[in-house]
């Protein structure tokens, strides 16, 4: 039994060093057990000193390197204002080659580590993939006209459809991007997006969208963890406590701004009666009001999950990741964003855009590991490469927008 | 002489290079080791757009990322017309860009669809009296 005399120190809190100095000079016989804690605590940090070793030897950090955004309001409002008239001029035919220019511009500017990123789509790829999202939308618009069952099967068509345009765009976005001559990828297979986009969202109705938040982690870790740049994958480690958290933050913020609504027109209409004149009126509030919600619900769901994935994402060997956004930050920034394109009657959008992309860049950075050098194109190919038709025969970027 | 990147096919690898137009063709100097001679025909690059670096893809696949300048500019767009750019850089079009798509998106909106919405929703036999309505609403 040790002496209960003297005061028993904190082990605990002693280094590895300070417990063998500890050890060395203890009188063992008068305390065994403080000497048998030490000896204890010396071997647990001998355990635990190869693992360590392991993890830094895998995380090699050569640096950390800042995201910076390059694009100028000026600049690209010309850009925009050309696109948008021709676009306007054409019925929107135009729009595919408007965006190829928005893209590279956007892309080119961003630059990582000294490196820029590149958008190598050609307008003929994005018009194809609008021409069939235009066939599918004008199909259901004329047959929900002159026959709904018929809209009803093809709406129970898209069902099933949706999951692969879904991986089709995924997979066309990837390739169609490139960081230092080496395009990015998509590995995803239709089954597993079935499951994602159709079968759980559909489930979680019947849960009450308590599976909704479970649901969107599954998404989220679905796409980082199919992505790839060159020869190496993306992974990442996703909890649904986050997700759960932060969806219920989002919940509560949007009760309590209704509550405050619902207080406000009682406030103000009190008992008496909306006469038409005051009906548009609050029409034109409550429209006002759902924007200020999804800006604020929004920015804080965003902000939260963007920093929540991109601190538990990686690129085996190469890189880390992280995100800083204050949700307050990304919140005040699409709320004066709303309001700047309003008032503007849309003239704003550039502005938007490009303080938007500097906001993002400015809140990420990117720890360079050591395996970086070891990238290899695999079998996405160099940037430059130019594609085989077979490969880029269902490249197609599905969307009207 | 500008300072640009090569960026070597295959993998992520750089090398710092000079590029430089003379006798109408490009000169690049690799790390100060290999020297490359190109004519126009033998790259391919994307339309000039703002003031971003030009992306010049050689022929086996390597790309030059150098940054934009006149004389560079005028090299790789002389075949290649980039009346998109012009277009752009013209304070004259972006007026008439600016006063233009107000003027076109009302036009759109107050006339071509409903005239599309009528002639699509109507038999023919009441279309001269939809467009009838339709000039109403343009007039009023």
């Amino acid at each position: 039994m040790d002496d209960s005399n003297t005061p028993k120190p904190n082990y605990d809190s002693y280094s590895k060093d300070e417990l063998v100095e500890a050890l060395s000079t203890i009188d063992a016989e008068a305390f065994p057990e403080r000497a048998a804690e030490l000896t204890a605590l010396i071997a647990k940090h001998n355990e635990q000193a190869p693992a360590d070793c392991a993890s830094e030897h895998a995380d090699v950090v050569l640096r950390t390197e800042q995201v910076r955004f390059h694009g100028k309001t000026k600049e690209y409002f010309s850009i925009w204002i050309v696109n948008l008239l021709l676009s306007i001029a054409t019925l929107g035919i135009y729009s595919a080659w408007a965006k190829v220019r928005t893209n590279r511009y956007f892309y080119s500017n961003i630059e990582l580590d000294g490196h820029r990123f590149s958008y190598l789509a050609e307008p003929l790829q994005i018009l194809k993939g609008r021409i069939i999202a235009a066939c599918l939308f004008g199909a259901y618009f004329l047959l929900s006209t002159f026959s709904p069952p018929a809209a009803l099967g093809l709406v129970l068509v898209m069902m099933f459809v949706s999951p692969l345009l879904v991986i089709l765009s995924m997979r066309f976005r990837m390739r169609m991007t490139a960081y230092r001559n080496v395009r990015f990828g998509f590995k995803g297979q239709y089954g597993q997006a079935f499951l994602l986009f159709v079968v759980l969202p559909i489930a979680s109705v019947f849960t009450f969208y308590l599976l909704f938040p479970w649901v969107l982690k599954k998404i989220d870790a679905f796409l980082v963890d199919e992505t790839r740049f060159g020869d190496k994958a993306f992974t990442t480690k996703l909890s649904s406590g986050e997700y759960y958290g932060v969806a219920f933050g989002a919940a509560i913020i949007t009760f309590v701004m209704f509550l405050c609504l619902i207080f406000l027109i009682g406030l103000f209409t009190g008992t008496a009666s909306v006469t038409p004149d005051e009906g548009h009126v609050y029409t034109a509030v409550m429209f006002g009001f759902y924007l200020f919600v999804y800006a604020v619900v929004g920015g804080y769901y965003n902000a939260r999950i963007r920093n929540y994935i991109f601190t538990n994402s990686r690129l085996e060997d190469v890189a880390l990741f992280d995100s800083t956004i204050k949700a307050t930050d990304l919140i005040l920034l699409r709320l004066t964003n709303i309001l700047a394109t309003v008032v503007t009657l849309g003239f704003a959008i550039p502005w938007v855009k490009v303080r938007t992309a500097s906001f993002f860049a400015d809140a990420t950075q990117v720890k360079v590991l050591k395996g970086f050098n070891d990238v290899m194109a695999g079998e996405q190919g160099t940037a430059s490469a130019v594609s085989e038709e077979a490969a880029t025969l269902f490249d197609v970027d599905v969307a009207l927008g | 002489m500008q300072q640009a990147l090569y960026y070597h096919s295959g993998g992520v690898t750089s090398s710092a290079a000079t590029c430089e137009i003379s006798n109408n063709r490009l000169h690049v100097s690799i790390e100060a080791r290999s020297h490359i001679s190109l004519e126009r025909s033998d790259i391919s690059v994307k339309s000039k757009l703002g003031d971003l670096p030009r992306e010049i893809i050689l022929p086996d696949g390597d790309m030059l990322v150098c940054p934009s300048t006149p004389a560079l500019d005028n090299w790789l767009d002389k075949n290649a017309s980039s009346v998109m750019h012009r277009i752009e850089s013209r304070a004259s079009w972006l007026i008439g860009s600016i006063l233009l798509v107000p003027v076109l998106l009302y036009c759109l909106f107050t006339v071509l669809i409903p005239y599309v919405a009528v002639s699509l929703g109507s038999p023919p036999s009441l279309r001269g009296k939809a467009n009838s309505v339709r000039t109403y609403s343009v007039g009023s």
